[in-house]
């Protein structure tokens, strides 16, 4: 009808760090890129654990999670994430994975439940561009 | 006509339920439809048991998380229930925004399953801005989940005149050191604080701009000196919020604060419609202002009625 009713709201994106990792360069990058396409994005901060990164998550009422990882422990996050996201019924989340991760455990991660995973070196591009394509398609479904 | 009621008693009756158990997500979902729901198309039910709607603001950097995050842990830690809205501002050019308050704040969340914390980004127009957060408060206020709402607001730009439209309540967070403080406060906001804070009194100069802002603003209630990253000084807000809420409710203040703001909350639905048509609409660029903001208005007062 007008043009602000019009338009599809922004989506909104949680961007963690778990455990004790601080390579906070890479979620930074990501988050000021996301906002420049147009996001709303909120970052946690480092040291994150599995269960504050869920609050953010619920609370936010988030349409994407992002986890940034760079010390190798990936793997048991994004596990205890996504049981979480199940029993508080949000597994309808865009869950994406990024940092250091060994291409090998790119299909452990998806076995979980992870969307996409993102390694270093990724254009920002085609974060973005990944996002935005996916992200209100997994809310729906 | 744009208007609807989009909470219906049984949504509100759920989303209370499971907040009552801490399961923040149908609240939280909640809270997303009315942001994202233009002003005048949220009619939210009075509650029937008011909360204490707190505007924290001041300049960026000032403390204004970190001592929100406090303030969680004084209140709860006293048996009160609280509710947090984060505000930061909006790019104006991608609309996009990075919301960072939480980060000050998670800290104080751990073992403290009953806080429910919001980041909201300003988005649009002033009215907008206004029109969602208030709607948003009374939400909150409506559940009955809460004792007290603490909005953070950035104190430049559009937002800070609206926290005024929305808080009993308002603290006007600041800092020593930044030569006369009070001229780098604005003026506008300085009136309508009900309570200074300076914040980082562990640096120098905490005394001396007290001082000033004691001399500068007779109306307030007080002027109290924290130290946001040590939690010194906090209890002491706290107490005086309580006693800022006893005299609001004991004096039949809050009544009157709040029915005295009904007009503005209307012209302020009105301005973001208004804005919002204006926005939908071909002027034409050498027609005369007034000619111009008169196809505004009509086209305005039409959809309205249609
Ligand atoms: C810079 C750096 C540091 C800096 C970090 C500065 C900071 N504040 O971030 C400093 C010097 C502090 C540092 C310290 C350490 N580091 Co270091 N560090 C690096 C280095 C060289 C680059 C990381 C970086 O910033 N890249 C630039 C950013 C933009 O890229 P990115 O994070 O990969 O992000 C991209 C993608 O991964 C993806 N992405 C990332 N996050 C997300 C999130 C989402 C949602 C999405 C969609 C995408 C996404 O998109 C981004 C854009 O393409 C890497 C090597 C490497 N090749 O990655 C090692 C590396 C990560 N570090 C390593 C190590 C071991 C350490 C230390 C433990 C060293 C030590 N012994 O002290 C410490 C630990 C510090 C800590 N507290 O955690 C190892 C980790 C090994 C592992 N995974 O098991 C690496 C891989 C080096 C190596 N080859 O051994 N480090
Ligand atoms: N020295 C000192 N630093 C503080 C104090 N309160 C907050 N800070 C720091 O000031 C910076 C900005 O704080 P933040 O809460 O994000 O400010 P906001 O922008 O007003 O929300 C952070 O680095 C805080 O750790 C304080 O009382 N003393
Ligand atoms: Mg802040």
């Amino acid at each position: 009808m007008t043009s602000a009713s019009a338009s599809l709201p922004p989506l909104k994106v949680v961007i963690a760090k778990p455990g004790l990792d601080g390579h906070d360069r890479g979620a930074k990058v990501v988050a000021r890129a996301l906002r420049d396409s147009g996001m709303e994005v909120v970052y946690t901060g480092i040291y994150q654990s599995p269960e504050s990164i869920l609050r953010a998550v619920v609370q936010e009422d988030a349409d994407v999670l992002g986890l940034s990882s760079l010390s190798g422990a990936h793997l048991e996050y994004a596990r205890d994430l996504c049981a979480l996201l199940k029993e508080n019924d949000r597994q309808d989340v865009l869950f994406v994975v990024g940092g250091t991760i060994p291409p090998e455990d790119a299909e452990t991660l998806k076995g979980y439940g992870v969307h996409e995973v993102f390694g270093p070196g990724t254009p920002t591009a085609e974060l973005v561009e990944y996002i935005s394509s996916n992200a209100r398609q997994a809310r729906l479904a | 006509m744009g208007r609807s009621t989009l909470f219906e008693s049984d949504q509100i009756e759920t989303l209370v339920a499971k907040g009552r158990q801490g399961h923040w997500a149908p609240l939280a979902r909640a809270v997303t439809v009315v942001e994202n729901s233009p002003p005048w198309e949220v009619s939210i039910p009075r509650a029937p048991r008011p909360c204490h709607i707190v505007g924290i603001t001041g300049p960026p950097g000032a403390g204004k998380s970190t001592l929100t995050g406090r303030l969680i842990e004084s209140f709860v830690d006293d048996g009160q229930r609280v509710a947090v809205l984060a505000i930061d501002p909006s790019s104006p050019l991608s609309g996009g925004a990075v919301l960072g308050d939480r980060v000050r704040m998670e800290t104080y969340l751990t073992g403290r399953p009953g806080v429910f914390v919001r980041s909201l980004a300003s988005r649009g127009s002033h009215g907008a801005v206004a029109g969602s957060t208030r709607n948003i408060a009374r939400l909150l206020e409506l559940s009955g989940l809460f004792d007290i709402v603490l909005i953070e607001t950035v104190g430049a730009g559009q937002t800070e005149v609206a926290i005024v439209e929305v808080a009993d309540t308002v603290l006007l967070v600041t800092v020593p050191g930044l030569g006369d403080a009070v001229q780098t406060i604005k003026a506008g906001l300085m009136e309508v604080a009900d309570a200074f804070i300076v914040n980082m009194a562990d640096r120098p100069g905490a005394a001396e701009t007290a001082r000033h802002l004691r001399l500068a603003a007779g109306r307030v209630d007080a002027v109290y000196k924290t130290v946001a990253i040590e939690g010194t000084g906090v209890d002491q807000v706290r107490d005086g919020m309580y006693a800022r809420w006893r005299f609001l409710l004991e004096e039949g203040q809050l009544e009157a604060r709040r029915l005295e703001k009904w007009g503005s909350d209307a012209a302020l639905v009105a301005e973001a419609w208004v804005a919002d048509t204006a926005g939908a609409i071909a002027l034409d660029p050498h027609a005369t202002m007034q000619d111009s903001v008169d196809q505004i208005l009509k086209e305005a007062s039409r959809r309205w009625n249609r």
